[in-house]
């Protein structure tokens, strides 16, 4: 029961991204404008439990509902900057959808029978979930303590919050609930990919390409072991971030939502930061005309900068920042460039003898290059090569370091590396009303 | 266009077969394919060494009273100073407070002594603490008054 509730909670979540997903999210596709409400809710959620926080005001499931009922109040007002017509789905989609539903079911087998939790959901991301439950707060004092230092007190907070979220409404923190997080998770990236791929690729295509994300990601999930941890939330913002500035129309409204999913990637994961700037670096470069690029900048950067922003600052304020100073491992050096390279290298294999790179170099090499898929391609050079350099600081051997997350981290260019060859798609099918020419 | 968009078609079925594929060897490979509850979360996965040391800190979650202190700490002669299985702890005993046994071992350190120790995987022995409960996979000391 207490995992069923836990569960329940999360689905509420939506519920509080309500007036932004009527506003930014998709118009065309119902479980698209769902992801996107997760996906605001889950933000404006641990932004609310932060400010509470700050505020010294102690969390409960009404304060918390009472902070965010100003946004609550929103939604009878917002409106979708089209009046929402919602196409049917082709039936040529129908095999395309089932591959998806295969790999969500593989993934929850996976992670509901403990085959996919990580470690670190022991060490840190559940620990601090209950801890913060417990104390009805993002629990300053437990991150500051010196035994506990190791446990990264500035890393972002957004999965701990929705952890203690739950914990507070289930009674305790269901461990077990923890780690089918990750299928939850994993749903609403691929109704992302769906909701915002169909209007540019054509339905078929749509699904047929989603079901290539969910059986690689999939793959990639099990592989490094993510249940439980905060990658799945981050590859659900990246998706968002990607799939609006990929196959929407880098109108302000897009701008805007795609600022949004990148506030998500901002407080979800350290190297979401990363992403940010190589999302929004990238997009302006090769898909902004000259004069758009000042406008773009500001609109992407300006939710990512404010919700980053007040974390470092809380974490400022209670002697907590440590990541974020930088320097934690040393200054930047080559002497373990053989280290590195031959760790990346492993971790970057998968076991399967580097066959996601493959696949996709190879999907690449069918459909040939565009110029669509440069901005995402981009994303993931720039984010491969900034994680990589944090490898190469310090002289100390990195090699446990790249072993326990290099693997993780490389799901971001493998998603990126995804789009880039979907943006392409090469769509067999006549384009649908309202898309762009 | 259109044969472009075939030969795609035909690449990323092939793609999604062999990613489906290799999913299902991961999950045969890690444990029997049943439809039950695992017993801990790490049961199946490549942190299986960890399930022991969770069923054990269950049991002691259970036995000892809220808001009392404790450690866990490794059998005599083996270094106090596991960070991790010192964080796990935490996280699995959220009702009592876990001090960290590098902290008050060995014995002429002065840090703050907790009620009791958890020691997994082998004997505690301490004259500042005596045995009161055994489980298969160690035992529960209690601080001498």
């Amino acid at each position: 029961l207490t995992s069923s509730i836990f569960l329940i909670s999360w689905l509420a979540i939506p519920i509080f991204g309500l007036p932004a997903a009527l506003c930014f999210g998709p118009n065309d596709s119902r479980i698209g404008r769902l992801s996107f409400a997760f996906g605001a809710g889950a933000t404006a959620l641990t932004l609310a439990m932060l400010l509470l926080t700050a505020a010294g005001v102690p969390w409960t499931l009404f304060r918390i509902a009472i902070a965010m009922s100003p946004l609550l109040l929103l939604a009878p007002l917002a409106r979708s900057g089209k009046a929402a017509r919602i196409p049917r789905i082709d039936r040529r989609a129908i095999p395309g959808l089932i591959t998806i539903l295969l790999a969500v079911l593989v993934l929850t087998y996976a992670a509901g029978t403990a085959r996919a939790t990580s470690t670190d959901l022991l060490y840190f991301w559940g620990t601090k979930g209950e801890v913060f439950a417990a104390a009805h707060r993002i629990d300053a004092t437990f991150l500051a303590d010196p035994d506990h230092f190791p446990l990264h007190p500035d890393y972002p907070p957004l999965l701990p919050c929705l952890y203690a979220w739950g914990a507070m409404a289930s009674g305790r923190f269901p461990w077990g609930a923890a780690v089918l997080t990750a299928p939850v998770l994993f749903i609403l990236t691929l109704a992302t990919f769906w909701g915002y791929a169909r209007r540019r690729l054509g339905d078929a295509r749509a699904a047929l390409s989603g079901g290539f994300l969910g059986a690689l990601m999939g793959f990639g999930f099990i592989a490094s072991s993510v249940a439980g941890n905060a990658e799945p939330a981050l590859i659900l913002f990246e998706t968002l971030a990607l799939a609006i500035l990929v196959f929407g129309d880098r109108s302000r409204r897009d701008d805007l939502a795609a600022s949004i999913a990148l506030a998500g990637c901002a407080l979800a994961k350290f190297e979401g930061a990363v992403f940010v700037l190589a999302a929004v670096g990238a997009s302006v470069i090769f898909e902004r005309e000259k004069p758009d690029r000042g406008k773009a900048l500001p609109r992407l950067l300006v939710l990512p900068a404010l919700a980053l922003g007040s974390w470092l600052a809380f974490c400022a304020r209670h002697g907590l920042l440590d990541n974020y100073k930088g320097g934690l491992h040393g200054t930047f050096t080559l002497v373990n460039l053989s280290k590195v390279a031959a760790g990346v290298a492993k971790s970057a294999s998968y076991g399967v003898g580097f066959l996601p790179w493959i696949a996709l170099a190879l999907l690449w090499a069918v459909s040939g290059p565009r110029r669509e898929s440069l901005a995402p391609a981009a994303v993931a050079a720039a984010f491969t090569l900034v994680n990589v350099s944090f490898y190469l600081h310090g002289t100390q051997d990195p090699t446990d370091w790249i072993a326990w997350s290099a693997r993780r981290i490389l799901l971001t260019p493998l998603l990126c590396l995804v789009f880039a060859a979907s943006a392409h798609g090469g769509s067999s099918e006549p384009a649908r009303a309202g898309d762009r020419p | 266009m259109r044969s472009e968009a075939s030969r795609s078609d035909i690449f990323l079925w092939l793609a999604i077969a062999v990613f489906l594929g290799a999913s299902v060897v991961q999950i045969v490979r890690r444990g029997p394919l049943r439809l039950e509850k695992p017993v801990t979360v790490v049961s199946n996965g490549n942190a299986t060494f960890y399930a022991p040391l969770l069923i054990f800190l269950a049991q002691i979650a259970r036995t000892i009273p809220p808001g009392a202190t404790v450690s866990l700490a490794p059998p005599t002669g083996r270094d106090p100073s596991n960070w991790l299985d010192y964080w796990v702890a935490v996280g699995q005993l959220p009702r009592q407070r876990v001090v960290f046994a590098g902290r008050f071992l060995p014995q002429r350190s002065t840090g703050e002594i907790p009620l009791f120790v958890a020691c997994y995987g082998g004997e505690f022995v301490d004259s500042r603490f005596r045995l009161i409960r055994r489980f298969p996979e160690g035992g529960l000391y209690e601080a001498v008054r």
